[in-house]
């Protein structure tokens, strides 16, 4: 009887050991079947490069780069002189169309959120690229190279738009929950950094004719403008002569090529999902009877156009209904999909590199080259020699260009009108909601809320 | 292709830990003259502590949630009363009362760091984990028409955190219910009350003066100067400073309003049919729900304060139960 006991009492030990022991093995839950773990990742370059890719598609999807309507092409096409938005009061283009942004507007958060994620994305792919045995030092740059861009890039925009914003170069989490802001000039002073770590690791073009890959061209772009908007004149007529050089890769197209996915004129662009799907820009911005759904081309705009310009009989589209006119930006023509993809959201071209350098080259005093690059593309819309003979009156055309070359594209309008500290006297005029402080987009409160070190706000909100 | 993403779905967090839970748990039932009088007393206190909970933190994570443990603890307490008296039995008049009533208590005991936590806004050491933090509308100016708030810091502007600071309780004081039913022979009356003391947030639906619904109180807006109005002017959007007063105004005690209610819940009629006929049942029945409500809330429904959507339903049904 006794033994009987002691065995029993052994074996409910021994249960109770086991259960304790083997606890391990409940907690830990394997990832599904159809999740690799960042280090699995990294195994393979096929993995990895998917990875990458799938930033370039959720840039494309969400954020301010994306075509669709939450994007910043239309937000800040509205925000400024560019679009006009219908009254609806669900209509989310309504705040911006009203410079009436709020701390709480899910669209400002939703940029600050939908970038810092993306960020967060490359620098993980940066980490990994760095930690991984299995990938080759050519593979490691490639890879490096592409994050590094992205990162300059987002941290472009949001500087931009939020003002003074903190630079995130890692995913530790616990060290960015408490990021503090950087002034301006820093966040600018590291953005130079990456762009040019970029081109060190990136090769000088991909010579695909997709051109879906940031390469050296891309990075060497988005410099030059990064110079021109922080006053360094001579290294942003550099960098953009460096691509109007490399003209067995990148020429101006005719005005109705341009947006077309095989467009010579493009350094980059986002690729669409399927094969088949065209922009979001197409079908976000196209309607085909009045009143518009959305938003239509300010009638300012559309009649500061030449009658002969080219661009307004082709980048617009006119639609009358009932006697009453809208346009429509038509840029990109496909808001259908077609057999094979003909249209990409294109988000640098060489056309700017040429005002670039015209502007870089007015403000350094060589006005006939100016006047070279800014004709270049006049002549290409199908208008005549610039009549603009001084500095000021090169520099007021070269703007005027933008405005008619760049309408409703990543923001040109806003961010030129507020570089060159023209926001006040250009809005207060036409729109009613303009305020000085609205060159600042709102810190999002959750952001003020759960980071105590991005406070205070921006002024005015 | 192949679907891979370095965006992972969340944040990988190695130091998870288990939640505790403490209960305690008394109650007290007693009848009095054979039950004719029957009450039941009970007391609870739930604490729970280390809570693994999403953690909303700073966008610039790249994530806005993190599954972690709370090290906070958060203390439930309560009292549940209830109490059923058979006011006349026995003759062909019967009558029975129930009465129950809640009195919830919820409070943060504990969280070390508060000030410096993500929560720092959203939460305030010994107040209800349902509290609201708000700026202290002060009115519409006349002048401009536009809502002033408290300048708690008094540094000329209404900003935040500083001027948000006024706390609101939004949890039910108490709750309950009166349930009475009689019977006289074949005819039983049913009626049920409810009532709830509680205060809740409830802003308009957007700024007055978009095209959107609003509720009727907002036509009581500033017009002119020297107006004195207890809502600001209307405005499509344009004006910054409406947009902003009314952005403010969402998130003061402007929008506090008293949802306590008393409520006729249901209330039934039916009387069983005397028939002569072995094994037939008749039965006529008259029902009706939320039939009366006594509040002071003047915008809607008290118990459902959500726009955009129904709220409860009057009812009245009326019904014949016919068993053979």
């Amino acid at each position: 009887m006794k033994t009987i006991y002691l065995i029993t009492k052994f074996i409910l030990l021994v249960y109770i050991l086991l259960a304790i022991l083997s606890c391990d093995s409940f907690v830990e839950v394997d990832l599904p079947k159809s999740q690799l773990t960042n280090t699995a990742v990294f195994e393979d370059y096929t993995t990895a490069d998917a990875a990458l890719t799938d930033i370039y598609a959720n840039i494309r999807e969400n954020g301010m780069l994306s075509g669709s309507g939450y994007g910043i092409s239309n937000q800040l096409g509205n925000y400024t002189d560019e679009l006009i938005c219908n009254q609806n009061s669900t209509n989310t283009s309504l705040p911006f169309y009203n410079n009436a942004l709020l701390p709480s507007t899910t669209a400002v958060a939703g940029y600050w959120n939908s970038a810092y994620n993306q960020i967060y994305a490359a620098n993980s792919i940066m980490e990994g690229a760095q930690a991984s045995n299995a990938l080759s030092g050519e593979q490691k740059k490639q890879l490096t190279g592409q994050a590094i861009f992205i990162r300059g890039l987002l941290h472009f925009y949001l500087v931009n738009l939020f003002g003074d914003v903190p630079y995130i170069t890692s995913t530790d989490y616990k060290k960015n929950s408490t990021a503090s802001r950087l002034a301006t000039p820093e966040v600018y002073k590291k953005i130079i950094l990456d762009l040019q770590s970029a081109m060190d690791l990136l090769p000088l073009s991909y010579g695909d004719s997709q051109r879906v890959r940031p390469d050296m061209a891309a990075a060497t772009a988005l410099l030059s403008r990064v110079y021109l908007y922080n006053g360094a004149y001579p290294e942003a007529a550099n960098a953009a002569s460096s691509l109007i050089n490399a003209d067995m890769v990148y020429t101006l197209e005719d005005v109705d090529s341009v947006f077309l996915k095989t467009s010579k004129e493009t350094i980059w662009q986002l690729q669409s999902g399927q094969s088949g799907t065209n922009t979001l820009e197409a079908s976000f911005f196209t309607f085909t009877s009045g009143p518009p759904p959305q938003v239509s081309l300010s009638d300012d705009l559309v009649n500061s156009f030449s009658p002969s310009d080219l661009r307004k009989t082709s980048w617009i589209k006119e639609i009358t209904n009932g006697g009453i006119t809208w346009y429509h930006p038509y840029k990109y023509k496909q808001n259908n999909p077609t057999p094979a993809s003909r249209e990409y959201s294109i988000v640098l071209r060489l056309s700017e590199q040429y005002l670039i350098r015209a502007e870089a080259r007015a403000l350094q005093g060589d006005l006939i080259g100016a006047r070279e690059d800014l004709d270049k593309l006049r002549h290409r819309a199908g208008l005549a020699d610039s009549p603009a003979v001084t500095q000021p009156q090169i520099l007021t055309a070269i703007l005027q260009e933008r405005k008619w070359e760049f309408f409703t594209e990543q923001g040109h309008r806003f961010f030129d009108l507020k570089r060159l500290g023209l926001l006040d006297s250009t809005l207060s005029g036409v729109k009613a909601g303009w305020n000085t402080t609205d060159r600042l987009f709102p810190i999002p409160q959750t952001e003020l809320s759960t980071n105590p070190n991005l406070r205070p706000q921006n002024p005015g909100y | 292709m192949m679907a891979i993403s370095a965006f992972s779905p969340r944040l990988y967090n190695a130091d998870f830990g288990w939640e505790v839970n403490k209960k305690l748990e008394m109650a007290l039932e007693l009848g009095f003259l054979q039950d004719r009088i029957f009450t039941s007393l009970a007391w609870y206190q739930n604490r729970s502590s280390n809570q693994l909970v999403g953690i909303p933190i700073p966008g610039s994570t790249g994530f806005t949630l993190l599954q972690a443990n709370l090290d906070a603890t958060v203390q439930n307490t309560g009292v549940e009363l209830s109490l059923r008296t058979l006011n006349f039995t026995g003759g062909p008049f019967k009558w029975t009362t129930s009465v129950n009533l809640t009195l919830p208590r919820t409070a943060l005991k504990s969280f070390p760091g508060l000030e410096s936590s993500p929560y720092s806004q959203q939460y305030r050491l010994g107040e209800s984990l349902n509290i609201a933090l708000l700026y202290k509308l002060k009115g519409v100016n006349p002048q401009t028409g536009i809502y002033e708030f408290d300048d708690v810091n008094g540094d000329g502007a209404i900003t935040f955190p500083e001027d948000q600071q006024y706390v609101a309780d939004l949890s039910p004081k108490y709750y309950g219910g009166i349930q009475n039913q009689l019977t006289y022979k074949n005819l039983t009356l049913d009626f049920l009350f409810q009532f709830n003391r509680q205060m809740n947030l409830i802003s308009p639906i957007g700024p007055a003066g978009v095209m959107s619904n609003q509720p009727q109180s907002l036509s009581d807006s500033w017009q002119q100067p020297g107006d004195a109005a207890p809502y600001q002017l209307y405005s499509t959007g344009a004006s910054s400073a409406a947009v902003t007063g009314d952005y403010l105004f969402s998130k003061s005690d402007g929008t506090l309003k008293d949802v306590s209610y008393i409520r006729l819940k249901n209330i039934s009629l039916s009387y069983d049919v005397p028939l002569s006929l072995n094994g037939t049942k008749c039965k006529v029945m008259l029902q009706g729900q939320n039939l009366l409500t006594f509040t002071k809330y003047r915008d809607g429904d008290p118990e459902f304060t959500s726009y955009g959507f129904l709220p409860p339903l009057r009812v009245i049904t009326a019904g014949v139960q016919l068993t053979f």
